[in-house]
């Protein structure tokens, strides 16, 4: 599969935060985060053990989160995520150790809702591309091409971007020819 | 033209006249350069005006002054700045988001300073690091909005139809 035909097959996406969110205040984007889990099952073990150690720390540390504590009889745990765009994301907990459930928390807390995994086009965005203004072909020469009348031979010559050998070795002589005669008027 | 260049023959190759005036010696062709008529000849000279060392340092000190006074009132507008972030060079202005792969230290609502900065400019100025600006001069404040896994990247693999994975 070619990149076009894989991006458009994947979706394509830019960069973005919602209402600008660094620029004047940062606006942490989780909203709600739910621990579903079974109290006597042994999948739920670790979700249980996490509930019991760590989720106060973590309340206490996000006071911008609200939290449920969801038990349900004989169902796998999981955690769901809601955020501020109204998008929700689900992780399943089934046999996860505390250690992991805290990683997938941390995950979750610092994403936002308006993250996918579609394919990302650029990795940066501007609103305010340039500043000392686009580039364009007659950026830097010399405006007088505005005023020549066509055709021009000077303008009509056959240019390589880099000068050949010959030109060099001319370039060369040219200037010995040119430092002979300054230091013959210097002498004189 | 083309059928005597093709043809073998016992007769002595003939190198036609390719241009009517001046020499006939070169075979213009896609790899070679075409000379002018009086390549021979210097090209015009162009007077370099080089100014004395004393003319240079009052250019330099007027010019260094028309741009601290535009830093010191604040009159530059919207300035840019090249970084050096992870061995790239990002080009970056306020309000600006940039995403960065690698591993990032900082988490979601740090604020960070990023001291590398290579060049920063105005519309009428640009002032070049070599390679780097000194800190006590320009910086650039940031926070990072977010951390999360990057988008999905697909690996492909290439199995010929004689392994028969078709």
């Amino acid at each position: 599969m070619s990149t076009r035909c894989r991006i458009m097959f994947w979706g394509c996406s830019y960069v973005k935060t919602p209402l600008q969110n660094g620029i004047g205040r940062y606006v942490p984007q989780l909203q709600r985060i739910t621990f579903k889990f079974c109290k006597s099952s042994g999948s739920s073990h670790g979700i249980r053990q996490f509930i019991e150690q760590n989720l106060l720390n973590f309340t206490k540390e996000n006071p911008h989160v609200v939290v449920y504590v969801k038990p349900r009889r004989k169902r796998a745990p999981c955690l769901k995520a809601e955020y501020l765009n109204g998008a929700s994301e689900y992780v399943g907990a089934h046999k996860m150790s505390k250690e992991d459930i805290s990683k997938w928390v941390e995950f979750l807390r610092t994403k936002s809702g308006d993250t996918t995994t579609k394919f990302l086009l650029k990795r940066h965005h501007t609103d305010f591309p340039s500043i000392q203004g686009t580039w364009t072909a007659f950026t830097h020469k010399d405006p007088k091409i505005n005023v020549t009348q066509l055709p021009n031979e000077e303008l009509s010559e056959f240019r390589l971007p880099e000068p050949s050998g010959t030109e060099e070795l001319l370039d060369i002589y040219w200037r010995q020819q040119r430092q002979k005669e300054q230091n013959r008027d210097e002498e004189n | 033209m083309l059928k005597s260049f093709l043809s073998i023959s016992r007769r002595p190759l003939i190198v036609r006249p390719l241009c009517k005036e001046g020499s006939a010696l070169f075979k213009v062709s896609r790899h070679y350069r075409s000379f002018p008529k009086d390549f021979l000849k210097p090209k015009k000279e162009i007077q370099e005006i080089v100014p004395s060392p004393e003319e240079e340092k009052i250019l330099t000190n007027d010019i260094i002054g028309k741009v601290n006074k535009q830093i010191i009132s604040q009159t530059h507008g919207r300035l840019f700045a090249v970084l050096f972030v992870n061995e790239r060079q990002r080009m970056v202005t306020t309000e600006d988001l940039l995403v960065i792969r690698e591993e990032f230290a900082p988490t979601a609502g740090d604020k960070i300073r990023m001291e590398k900065v290579m060049a920063v400019g105005g519309s009428d100025f640009t002032l070049f690091g070599r390679p780097l600006l000194p800190k006590d001069l320009v910086y650039v404040e940031a926070t990072v909005v977010e951390k999360t896994l990057f988008a999905t990247e697909v690996m492909y693999r290439y199995a010929s139809k004689r392994l028969n994975y078709i």
